[in-house]
């Protein structure tokens, strides 16, 4: 096992010794079974199989994302839509870049859906940690009702829960504002009950201990019960972030300035009637999708955060 | 792709409803019939909507076309915005629904004739006195509606018109003995070569590349209506005849399978990707090709279109409830006005303007001598006999029938005269619901 | 002891409330509204009684799109809410470009439609990779109709549908494993238990209250299953409209300028109805293993 990292995941700060007693084990009681590859060292083998699944999941998983990644790098001169894809350009070149920059405001538009994104995520993350704790942790009447409420809130066909929303934010005079475009998902009811599921893995004798020693419902909430849920908290800032990063429809109902224009809204003026290159359409998206892979490379170490952690570190 | 229609139409509605509009009243027959003061001199502002129409190409043209018009009326302003080419009818829509719907609407005659219900358009016949004179007849029909107002009215200035060219790839056909400058000029033709193809390769490539349509329909001869304009009555014996020579193809294999399901891709897709070899498309589909497929764009021979070609149409409307409506009128008459359509359509080859005086134009029969060139001029010659064969009450719902029934017709589970008739009915069980 | 003042809870979800009331509650009274009238896209309509109900009780399509519908719950759930929770934790160990690897799993929820269009058509097609490999290596001598049989048009939007879903559960199950107690995984190991043993008997145990919620979101998305088979099978759904779902019966009432809302609506309406009996089926099974454990 290589050297650790403040960033790497709890299991790895285990000194190699406790690894020893299992082995040992392993002698002793013939009847264990295998390894867990979670906790045990790997082995060579164990490795190799890792990483040969990780890669099988890898092909299965990456296949469109090359193909578009390919075809904006393709150059003019070559077929895009062929009987068999050609994934490795012949004549690669970074030009469909330069013509998604030429042709709209790609950065500007890029701004506009990063403050959208950051709204929401924001939003998301007060919203629906209070709803979750009190959900979670609270008991008060009602509390089974209205969990019912906000479960059957998914059942809701998003087709169904649109409804109003245009209707309101005109009438909030928020038309054609960037505001206007946050305001639906700021906080999602999905969102609520991943974090009250969150919650509910919090030990209840750490809370006890809590309320004895005179801590209020917030102070329970920021001291206690938030270092537990950082995983899940990075997880919904992530859904929160892509919702908004990618909604095409609502805001282009609610927008209407060109300058206001969301990135998904304004890339999609590159494929029109009269000019549709699928190589500059193909470099847009790989320019929208540069944030969402900083964001997610950025969070994920963080996604296995959870009770469990805090208790190592008691 | 999103379920974007559904979600917005439910939105909508329930706006409509909000807004104590929807329930229980009839929509208001507006203002669509009012008459405008042209008098006066020009001056205020208005907003000018296009759609899908701001790019490299287009821009530079808006552009001096707003600022000549803004220097011949001094004290004027147009605001020109530009929808994507992806939600359009939603974005109509929640416009009008909102109230926010631009001065000047860049409309095809579906979603105008769904706006002009709601008295949102108004009415060019009752104020522009050489309307019949300037416009080209067949562009300014698809803007008059049975439904409405005993059709009447008008809602739309033509402002440029296409229909669909045959294209055919060259080195395919070589490949299986045949020659794409003596392409199919009739159904059974097809039918004939499409098997010479079936033979000689094997049944790996195809020339037949779609199922049937309205347009298929009304082409044998059958009359999509009844004579008083309201039902539908295309369940006729020459209608069954037509689709029964399909399925026989379908059966014997001329015809890739994927036809059949309308799933994302058209019949150009699989031209695209060299599947068949023959397509339907635009006027400027060469052009396109040789954006995506450039090796195969140089293999691409255009031929007129088998029977009657289908006419397209876009058309500038003008809000009933502008604010501005003599200014939007001006504005509208000027962008589609003789001499700048001509100008227009120098940037969209394949497509012919709207007005009048161009159909004349001999400019138009003229090719460069390029595949594009002798598409542009076969699509020039087709207009001047093309049809919109879509009648205004045929509905996206009755459309997915359609093609379902024809699926079913053409894997044998019912006759084509089944298929028809269960179009039919239920189509006009829609018009009623 | 109390632990905290009566009005804390309700001072905390304040927010969530107001949203849930102004977007979710407000709009499910609006559909239930329309469903009851002729309400088209632009043009007003009235009260029409329970007549949208009855047209869709005779809906040529409604049969095929339950039974779609149901089907691709059916085998959706099981198969999404175990092999995510695998994934999760053949990424959980921090191992040399691991970071890579999540990240890349992820792609396919982000993919465009269109992409991923092109991409499975071009792996399902007649002509297409899987058909091509299965001839030349001679399994078959007939092409597979993925794209074109009824059921197999299904099966091929329920495989889509696994690989779009994979990251977003592998993600969710991510930071479930995080509240696995490592103790619980050590004592049994020490107690001689294997790793499938332990998967059983520590892991899924763990993260039972993340499964029942993942379980009840794959149901839900099942049940609104549309994008899957529209992009396999078209608009009509399918050859002739047997691969129709519900969701995809209530885009096609409600599109177009001549959009049918009130029918459209009256579609969700039955749609709600019809989710709410797995949901309750899990939320039992949920309290029926709470009660045992």
């Amino acid at each position: 096992m290589s050297a650790t990292t403040a960033d790497e995941s709890s299991e790895l700060r285990q000194p190699r010794g406790q690894d020893k007693p299992g082995r040992g084990q392993a002698v002793r009681h013939p009847g264990r079974k295998g390894r867990s590859p979670i906790f045990d060292a790997p082995t060579r083998t164990g490795l190799v199989f890792r990483y040969l699944t990780l890669t099988v999941v890898l092909v299965v998983s990456i296949g469109p994302m090359l193909w578009e990644l390919s075809t904006a790098l393709k150059s003019k001169t070559e077929d895009v839509f062929t009987q068999n894809i050609q994934l490795l350009p012949k004549h690669p070149t970074l030009d469909n870049f330069g013509q998604v920059q030429r042709t709209i405001p790609v950065w500007h538009f890029a701004f506009n859906s990063l403050t959208v994104a950051f709204i929401n995520v924001a939003g998301n993350i007060i919203g629906a940690t209070l709803a979750g704790y009190v959900l979670a942790r609270l008991r008060f009447k009602g509390r089974k009702l209205l969990l019912g409420v906000f479960v059957s809130t998914l059942i809701l066909p998003a087709e169904v829960t649109v409804i109003s929303k245009l209707q309101f934010v005109n009438n909030l005079g928020l038309g054609d504002t960037l505001l206007g475009v946050c305001l639906p998902d700021m906080i999602a009811m999905i969102n609520v009950l991943l974090m009250r599921n969150a919650f509910l893995a919090l030990p209840k004798e750490v809370e006890e201990a809590a309320i004895i020693d005179g801590a209020n419902a917030v102070q329970r909430l920021l001291y206690v019960g938030l270092p537990a849920v950082k995983g899940v908290l990075s997880v919904i800032s992530i859904f929160a972030f892509i919702g908004a990063w990618d909604d095409f429809l609502w805001p282009l109902l609610v927008l209407q300035t060109p300058d206001k224009l969301t990135l998904t809204v304004g890339l999609s003026y590159l494929d029109g009637q009269w000019s549709h290159d699928p190589r500059v359409i193909a470099a847009g998206t790989m320019i929208a999708l540069i944030p969402i892979l900083a964001l997610f490379l950025g969070l994920q170490r963080y996604f296995f955060r959870g009770v469990a952690e805090g208790a190592i570190k008691g | 792709m999103r379920r974007t229609t559904a979600v917005s139409a439910i939105a909508v509605a329930a706006t409509l409803l909000a807004a104590g509009c929807g329930v229980g009243s009839k929509s208001s027959s507006g203002d669509s019939g009012k008459t405008v003061a042209t008098t006066g001199a020009l001056s205020g502002s208005i907003t000018f909507q296009t759609w899908s129409l701001k790019n490299d190409k287009f821009t530079p043209y808006f552009t001096k076309l707003i600022a000549d018009f803004k220097a011949a009326h001094p004290g004027t302003d147009v605001n020109w915005i530009d929808q994507p080419g992806d939600g359009y009818t939603t974005k109509v829509t929640s416009q009008v629904a909102t109230g926010s719907l631009p001065d000047v609407i860049n409309l095809p005659p579906d979603i105008a004739h769904a706006v002009a219900k709601t008295g949102n358009l108004l009415d060019l016949k009752k104020n522009v006195p050489t309307l019949d004179a300037d416009w080209v007849k067949s562009g300014l029909n698809a803007y008059n509606y049975q439904d409405i107002d005993k059709a009447a009215s008008f809602f739309g200035f033509p402002w440029y018109l296409g229909t669909d060219v045959s294209y055919w790839n060259k080195a395919l056909m070589a490949k299986d003995g045949l020659d794409a400058t003596k392409p199919p000029k009739t159904f059974d033709e097809l039918v004939a070569q499409a098997k010479i193809m079936h033979d000689a390769s094997g049944g790996k490539d195809y020339l037949m590349s779609r199922a049937p349509w309205l347009s298929d329909i009304a082409n044998t001869g059958t009359k999509l209506l009844t004579d008083d304009g309201t039902k539908f009555a295309f369940n006729t014996d020459a209608a069954a005849a037509m689709l029964d020579k399909y399925t026989q193809a379908y059966k014997a294999g001329y015809l890739p399978s994927n036809v059949l399901d309308n799933a994302y891709e058209g019949n150009s897709a699989l031209f695209s990707k060299q599947q068949v070899a023959w397509t339907t498309g635009g006027g400027n589909l060469i052009t396109s090709l040789a954006q995506e497929n450039p090796s195969l764009a140089a293999n691409v021979v255009p031929s007129p279109a088998l029977d009657t070609a289908p006419l397209y149409v876009q058309g500038l409307s003008v809000s009933s409830k502008s604010k501005n409506p003599a200014l939007a009128l001006a504005f509208a008459e000027y962008v589609t006005n003789n001499e700048n359509q001509t100008a227009f359509i120098k940037l969209a080859p394949g497509f012919l303007p709207g007005s009048a005086a161009s159909a004349n134009d001999p400019a138009y029969s003229k090719s460069d001598g390029t595949p594009q060139g002798d598409a542009s001029v076969i699509a020039y010659k087709d207009l001047t006999t093309a049809v919109n064969f879509t009648p205004p009450i045929w509905t996206d719902a009755m459309n997915t029938v359609l093609n379902q029934e024809i699926a079913k017709a053409m894997t044998g589970k019912e006759t084509a005269k089944q298929a028809l008739d269960n179009t039919v009915n239920q189509a006009n069980a829609l018009l009623t619901q | 002891m109390r632990s905290h003042r009566f009005y804390t809870p309700w001072l905390l979800m304040l927010p969530a409330l107001i949203w849930l009331a102004l977007f979710s509650v407000w709009p499910a009274i609006n559909t239930i509204t329309l469903s009851f009238t002729n309400v088209h896209q632009l043009t007003g309509g009235h009260f029409i009684g329970f007549k949208n109900y009855w047209l869709l009780w005779h809906d040529p399509h409604i049969r095929d799109a339950i039974v779609n519908t149901v089907i691709f719950m059916v085998v959706c759930v099981p198969l999404l809410t175990m092999l995510p929770l695998l994934l999760a934790l053949l990424v959980q160990r921090q191992i040399p470009g691991i970071a890579f690897f999540r990240t890349a799993f992820y792609f396919p929820v982000i993919a465009s439609a269109v992409t991923v269009a092109l991409i499975w058509k071009w792996l399902l097609d007649d002509r297409g990779l899987v058909n091509n490999l299965a001839q030349s290596m001679g399994f078959i001598h007939k092409t597979i109709p993925f794209l074109t049989d009824r059921w197999l048009l299904l099966l091929s939007a329920v495989a889509l549908t696994v690989w779009k879903g994979l990251g977003y559960y592998m993600v969710l199950y991510m930071s479930a494993l995080g509240s696995v107690r490592r103790d619980l995984h050590e004592a049994a190991a020490v107690d001689g238990a294997g790793s499938v043993r332990r998967f059983w008997s520590v892991t899924v145990p763990g993260v039972r209250g993340t499964m029942v919620l993942i379980a009840v979101l794959i149901a839900v998305n099942a049940m609104r299953v549309f994008t899957e088979l529209y992009i396999l099978g078209g608009r009509t759904g399918g050859v002739g409209g047997q691969d129709v779902s519900i969701v995809m019966l209530v885009q096609q009432a409600a599109s177009g300028g001549d959009g049918r809302l009130g029918y459209a609506s009256a579609i969700s309406v039955f749609l709600f109805f019809l989710t709410a009996i797995p949901l309750l089926f899990l939320t039992r099974l949920n309290k029926n293993a709470q009660e045992e454990s």
